[in-house]
């Protein structure tokens, strides 16, 4: 599975590409061959083949499985046109999981970018209280994600930490909060915010560091209130560190698998099985070919939401 | 240019160089000295399975590199890393029929039919080990898992019952149980196979003999109103809709229900033999104390019957590497564990033998009921029939079922569905 991590890593070095690509002359209303300069080229060159290599060679190159009927029985491999695609309709799989995982990716997605802001915010002077701090909420991204399913599966077990601390206020107080169907995805998407939220923290405190401080003492100057400065100056120079965050949360919450794993398995029921969790039962059966089919599904989810996001978003960011 | 002709060479050496030593690591092992062999292996694997890769090491002076498969969702993980084209040496793994299918045997699995232990084992290999195409792919060392009811003494010594050998046994005890606070079963949904018990041990015991051959023939479906599996689905149904399951049934472990019904607070727990040292690892490995608090019992939907299932942990295959030294090796190992190293493993291991020539172990009182309960004329588990796919999507489904979001009509009609597909897959006539 492709980390949230290496997402990061993969669309800033694919930025930073773009930005040296094009040269001094560069211009993004040029046509790509007179925006090219020959040492951005060269400099593009690793992060192009690291791209293409792990990356785009390996879809391609998987797109035709998804198309067969390759299975564990047969080492025969031979297209079948939309035949997983449909077995996967007729199983009631596909628009589920597809459910499930967008689902899972918004709530994922707003609760991390929503409370990294708020720690940003609090820990954006550089103290050491508050490096402290910056550090501590790091700590889950260099944790294994199944580390952190399985940790969390024990928080949230009905005799569990959390259902105790709960207790001291509600005596007996005993909920499943990842065994009830109305609570499960809920609680493992914010699961999978938690893991991640010290990365979008860290984007956000650079983006906020880096706004004018000129700019913030004219709107006090002009009246402005603190949640005014913030709303009305902080937050849309923050425009960059949003959609980088909002991309790569969105993006990476697509590839769910590890803490779903670690958590539900994809249970109760139906209820968190994702993409990724059905696409690795498939396999397990040994229906590979339908397999392929629902890990080209999550690529064209990526492609589909990403590329208009990341267009709107960056047209929101010339507007301001 | 001339930048780029330089680059272009080093590209080309690189690559060169790559070739000729991909060349070189494809070439085998020294078939002299000792080698190391890969051994995917159940994380669940006993002690003593462990003493006896280590003697079967110290014996031939190879290595073996276990490979960890964890318990939970071991068959998908287990076709998973299979599926990528990685092969390990020595494969344990289930050697049901249906599973060894999976594995396309003809193709990537070796032929052990000609194997001493295979004419020393009696009707072992009448119950599982042989692919479609009737020739022994595996090698069992451990006995059958026995599937049954674990249960705790004092539980039903209180309430003033006897162990529950029917699924009527069940229903009536339920009442008692239900009052005293206490569930009848605990049901592991957290884990992802226990939920099978109940449907699979019901189907088996209520199918007619030739009932997977009219599935094979068409002329039966998985779904019709008496099918056997249909009827299982329902009964545990109906046994979660009259709450005689726990309350944490989609969370639960099979590791908790085993300490539910070790602490008396779950009078029974349907799942196999094999799971008997987990019952032990409960008791601190107390066996006397285990002993005094745990019992077992066989169990069928209308009377009391014993249903096997060779299981997984010391079941192995060899698939074909292509390393001659390593597969030369690999023979050696099973040779090594059905023969040499047999006796001291039975006797490690406190299970029963399964080859013959060698004398049962002195073992707990808990597994001496397990085997009581196999010589009473076992009955080999549905899933063993070789029904396309065995019905190995039955988990996720069942998972559904319990969340109330599938009836147990709705989850027949999915296996049925499952099942044609794997026919269509493997190629059978007809479908």
């Amino acid at each position: 599975m492709k980390t949230r991590a290496a997402s990061a890593s993969i669309i800033s070095e694919t930025e930073s590409s773009a930005n040296l690509l094009l040269g001094k002359t560069g211009r993004p209303g040029l046509p790509l061959g007179r925006r090219l300069s020959r040492t951005g080229l060269w400099f593009a060159l690793p992060a192009i083949l690291f791209v293409g290599v792990f990356f785009v060679i390996p879809q391609v190159l998987n797109l035709r499985f998804a198309f067969s009927n390759w299975t564990t029985y047969s080492s025969e491999i031979k297209f079948n046109g939309l035949d997983n695609f449909a077995s996967l309709i007729d199983q009631g799989y596909l628009f589920q999981s597809i459910g499930v995982t967008i689902t899972y990716a918004l709530i994922a997605m707003v609760a991390q970018n929503v409370i990294s802001l708020i720690l940003a915010y609090s820990l954006k002077d550089s103290t050491r209280v508050n490096g402290f701090f910056r550090s501590l909420f790091f700590l889950p991204v260099l944790l294994s994600p199944l580390a952190a399913g399985y940790i969390w599966r024990g928080l949230l077990a009905p005799d569990g930490p959390l259902n105790d601390f709960i207790s001291l206020f509600i005596p007996g107080f005993d909920w499943a909060w990842l065994g009830e169907t109305s609570t499960a995805l809920a609680s493992v998407a914010l699961v999978d915010a938690w893991k991640w939220i010290g990365l979008t923290t860290l984007v956000y405190i650079a983006g906020i560091n880096s706004v004018s401080k000129e700019l913030l003492e004219a709107a006090i100057i002009d009246g402005a209130n603190a949640w005014q400065t913030f709303w009305r100056v902080t937050f849309p120079m923050l425009a960059p560190a949003f959609t980088f965050n909002v991309v790569v949360t969105l993006v990476g919450a697509f590839s769910a698998y590890d803490v779903i794993s670690a958590t539900t398995g994809g249970g109760p029921g139906n209820t968190t099985r994702s993409l990724n969790i059905i696409l690795r039962t498939q396999w397990g059966q040994g229906n590979f070919g339908t397999g392929s089919a629902l890990g080209l599904t999550v690529t064209i989810l990526v492609v589909v939401v990403a590329i208009p996001l990341v267009w709107y978003l960056r047209r929101r960011e010339a507007k301001i | 240019m001339k930048h780029s002709q330089k680059l272009g060479a080093a590209v080309a050496m690189t690559a060169a160089a790559g070739l000729v030593l991909s060349g070189c690591a494809s070439g085998g092992s020294d078939p002299s000295g000792p080698v190391t062999l890969t051994l995917w292996h159940n994380t669940q694997d006993p002690q003593a399975v462990l003493d006896l890769y280590a003697a079967y090491e110290a014996e031939s002076g190879n290595k073996l590199d276990l490979i960890p498969i964890t318990s939970d969702g071991f068959e998908d993980a287990t076709l998973t890393k299979w599926a990528t084209g990685d092969r390990p040496d020595i494969l344990e793994f289930h050697v049901t029929s249906s599973y060894i299918t999976m594995l396309n045997p003809t193709e990537n699995l070796r032929d052990l039919s000609d194997e001493e232990y295979v004419a020393n084992s009696g009707t072992l290999y009448d119950i599982g080990g042989r692919g479609a195409d009737g020739k022994v792919y595996a090698a069992i060392t451990t006995f059958p898992e026995v599937w049954g009811l674990y249960y705790n003494k004092k539980v039903l010594a209180d309430a003033g019952l006897e162990p529950a050998v029917t699924a009527d046994d069940l229903f009536s005890q339920c009442e008692v149980l239900s009052a005293a606070g206490i569930p009848t079963l605990s049901e592991s949904g957290g884990s992802v196979w226990p939920p099978v018990a109940i449907p699979f041990l019901t189907s088996t015991t209520v199918a007619a003999p030739d009932w997977p051959a009219t599935i094979l023939d068409q002329s039966a479906k998985l779904d019709d109103p008496d099918s056997p599996v249909l009827e299982g689905l329902q009964l545990r149904q109906d046994l979660q809709d009259d709450g005689c399951m726990n309350s944490d049934i989609t969370t639960a472990t099979f590791e908790d229900s085993v300490k539910a019904v070790y602490t008396g607070t779950a009078a029974y727990e349907m799942i196999h033999s094999n799971i008997a040292s987990v019952y032990l690892d409960a008791a601190g490995g107390d066996a006397d104390l285990l002993d005094e608090t745990v019992g077992f019992t066989a169990w069928g939907a209308d009377s009391k019957m014993t249903v096997i299932n060779p299981g997984p942990i010391g079941s192995y295959l060899l698939p074909k590497t292509g390393d001659a030294a390593k597969e030369a090796a690999a023979l050696d190992f099973i040779r090594f564990v059905t023969g040499a190293g047999y006796a001291d493993y039975i006797a490690n291991s406190g299970t029963f033998p399964v080859i013959d020539g060698v004398d049962d172990p002195e073992t707990s009182g808990l597994l001496t009921e397990i085997k009581a309960a196999y010589d009473e004329g076992p009955t080999v588990a549905m899933n063993t029939a070789n029904l396309p796919g065995g019905l190995g999507g039955a988990l996720p489904l069942i998972q559904e079922q319990i969340a109330g979001q599938k009836t147990p009509q709705q989850v027949a009609t999915d296996l049925q569905s499952q099942l044609v597909t794997a026919a269509k897959a493997i190629g059978l006539e007809g479908w």
